[in-house]
């Protein structure tokens, strides 16, 4: 038996020359900039519009991966880039982009016309206008899905690039789709999340608007319980027309939809949402239902052969390091046969997200091998090969093993999620990494990390949180406290459909030599107050709640008494 | 002072006039007042905009090029019905001459001092603005092309 699902979006003519042209400007806005012409307030939102930002020691390009998709074509090229341009190694981002961090402003163009080549672009990566949208890494191949979201996310890629009203918001907007009961994509935490619903046989989308992290972090409301599938495009960009007139331009840290939504009230917004649908639903004369077929005819299909599981069973029961990577890196995928494999960037000691050029290569080599050739970037900051027949799993597992990638630690304590923080990040207030790397070693130490089982650490270096640090079972933010980095710890949050939660602040903040040892800390109360082995980090802490946690921790730890 | 204040303006008890540039998609031309034009704000509310649908032209202006409010408010104002001149007023880039066309303005007003400073030539590029158009395709647009 064969079975067939939608694969890579192949750019079409038109994509391909929007995209030359795009570059053609972009470097004619350089030499604008270079002679004078544009002031650097001016050229800076330009420049922001490509994917350009000026960070604390360089500036930092910021590719796309739209909806996290790519193919190992893609993945040598920025294997290439990285080598030719930058310090031979790229970072993988919560929001499914890669950041190389030491171009020179000379080189942009050229990067540009590399990533070009192979139908990739820096469009949209930053500035106040529709971002990348983002995706679940399992679209396509999750065996709970209803629909695959990547014909839509890239309906939506399209419409939103260059849109003419769009690029120059209040402020800077995000939307994650998902088609999974199980939210991959943590819609609710976007500007626009989009969850595929099905009603009475009819698919359609649930639409949640203003939910976010930053400073002020919001679960999104929903404000359309279903709105058929005809309808997704007008009604996305009448919520997006409605801000775009509302929202505030006085104060950035209040120019966010969700600030918007707070100040008028959910109800009221909607209404006006609905009302501006009405206006302008009529405009979309029905090119986008066919542009989307068009789409999904891009999006090339692929067999998936049924095989035999070959020596799968003998090498699961034999070697030991194979089972705890299929138990924590393997996925059960839609077709019979077949799994998820997600490739760990996070080797304990490294930093979160970062991959070297010949990592990139030898992952890129594994995906044409193993994976028709697709890859994907989660959100956690992670490759994902979405099709391996279980046949493959050992091969590639020792492949990954000679490259020091096959890291059994998927959902994991060393699992870390964390911005790049004040080693690169100018609006930083701590450092992220090397605490990142300091916990990762200290339970790879303990070989605690099997037994204590899912736990997911975000780290953030500011309370900008794009580390999400509101949604790690424990989340850490650094902050900085009369000169020295100070670490304030949350925990409880999550990102589920069901269940989202924003963590709970634990009370005081810790030291860099003292945060460590209270992340143990943390672990090991946890450790004596579960149930049993099953009984995760989440569910004892929902048991029990804060305090017993919090009083432990401040006993070991007491804080001076502000007046003391 | 502002760099477009284009109209009457008072330096050192001197009155003095700048001068404008309207940028159209034939090229630059000066005012020649074939029309008056009804001015409004990027503050406006799209009730109070769409009451002027039967005028014959009306300028929106733009507090600064990062004000996005006037391409959402010309969307909605053709979308309304309005058939007349839509300028946009403002020191704008010449990169979004293009965005003020696909959004349904027919012009932009500008000081001459600030069409020098960015160059003719980076005009005349966003006269091109309807090829490589997204939004076209997936039929957004209402906007009719030359």
């Amino acid at each position: 038996m064969e079975s067939e699902i939608g694969k890579l979006y192949s750019y079409s003519g038109f994509d391909s020359e929007f995209i030359k042209e795009r570059t053609r400007q972009f470097r004619e806005q350089v030499n604008r900039r270079i002679k004078g012409f544009l002031t650097e307030e001016e050229f800076t939102p330009l420049r922001l519009l490509n994917g350009l930002y000026l960070q604390t020691h360089s500036y930092m390009l910021r590719v796309a991966i739209p909806y996290g998709v790519l193919n190992s074509e893609q993945l040598t090229q920025l294997a290439f880039i990285a080598d030719q341009w930058d310090k031979g190694y790229g970072h993988f981002t919560t929001r499914q982009n890669i950041q190389f961090n030491w171009p020179n402003l000379v080189d942009i163009p050229e990067i540009l016309d590399s990533l070009a080549g192979v139908g990739m672009h820096a469009v949209q990566t930053s500035g106040n206008t529709i971002r990348n949208i983002t995706s679940d890494p399992f679209a396509g191949a999750a065996v709970d899905e209803i629909e695959n979201p990547l014909p839509y996310a890239e309906l939506l890629r399209q419409w939103s690039t260059d849109h003419q009203e769009f690029q120059f918001l209040p402020r800077k907007f995000k939307i994650a789709i998902t088609g999974s009961l199980n939210d991959r994509a943590a819609t609710r935490f976007h500007d626009i999340g989009l969850r595929i619903m099905l009603k009475n046989g009819q698919l359609g989308f649930e639409v949640s608007v203003g939910g976010g992290l930053g400073r002020t972090p919001v679960i999104g409301t929903v404000i359309r319980e279903f709105l058929p599938k005809e309808d997704f495009l007008p009604y996305v960009e009448s919520v997006i027309s409605v801000w775009n007139l509302l929202g505030r331009r006085d104060n950035k840290y209040k120019a966010r939809i969700k600030i918007t939504l707070r100040e008028l009230g959910s109800k009221e917004f909607q209404a006006l949402v609905e009302k501006r649908f009405d206006e302008i639903r009529n405009t979309f004369n029905g090119a986008d239902s066919k542009t989307l077929e068009d789409i999904k005819l891009q999006f090339s299909s692929v067999q998936l052969i049924e095989m035999p599981l070959g020596n799968y069973q003998n090498r699961h029961k034999e070697n030991q390091g194979f089972r705890n990577w299929v138990k924590n890196n393997v996925t059960e995928h839609k077709i019979t046969g077949y799994t998820i494999v997600t490739v760990s960037l996070k080797t304990h000691g490294n930093t979160p997200g970062d991959a070297t050029s010949e990592q990139m290569r030898m992952v890129a080599n594994l995906a044409k091998q193993y994976s028709y050739d697709e890859l994907r970037i989660s959100k956690e900051q992670n490759i994902v090969l979405p099709h391996v027949h279980r046949s493959a799993l050992f091969d590639l597992y020792s492949m990954l093993l000679k490259a020091g990638l096959a890291s059994a630690n998927v959902g994991l304590i060393s699992d870390i999620v964390a911005c790049p923080g004040l080693d690169y990040c100018k609006l930083a207030t701590a450092r992220s990494i090397p605490l990142a790397k300091e916990l990762g070693v200290r339970f790879r130490d303990l070989d605690l990390e099997q037994k204590i089982g899912i736990l997911k650490i975000k780290i953030s270096g500011c309370i900008n949180a794009c580390g999400h640090h509101h949604l790690g079972h424990i989340g850490i933010l650094g902050l900085e406290r009369a000169g020295k980095e100070s670490y304030q710890v949350v925990l409880g949050g999550e990102e589920s459909t069901e269940t989202s939660n924003i963590g709970k602040n634990l009370g005081p903040g810790f030291s860099k030599t003292e945060i460590v040892p209270v992340i143990e800390k943390l672990v090991n109360i946890y450790l004596a107050l579960r149930l049993d082995d099953a009984e995760t980090f989440l569910e004892t802490y929902k048991r029990v709640g804060i305090t017993p946690f919090s009083k432990e921790i401040y006993q070991e730890f007491p804080r001076r008494k502000k007046n003391a | 002072m502002r760099e477009n204040n284009c109209a009457n303006s008072t330096t050192k008890n001197k009155t003095r006039r700048e001068s404008c540039l309207i940028i159209t998609d034939s090229g630059f031309e000066t005012e020649d007042y074939r029309v008056d034009f009804i001015d409004v704000t990027t503050d406006i509310v799209p009730q109070a905009l769409s009451k002027l649908r039967d005028s014959r032209a009306v300028r929106i202006n733009f507090a600064n090029f990062k004000d996005g409010r006037g391409f959402t408010l010309a969307r909605l104002f053709r979308l309304e019905g309005f058939k007349g001149v839509l300028r946009a007023k403002g020191d704008l880039l010449p990169d979004q001459y293009s965005m003020l066309r696909r959004s349904g303005f027919d012009e932009l007003e500008i000081a001459d001092m600030v069409v020098e400073r960015h160059s003719k030539a980076a005009w005349l590029a966003g006269i091109n603005w309807h090829s490589h158009h997204y939004q076209k395709r997936l039929g957004s647009s209402l906007i009719r092309e030359p």
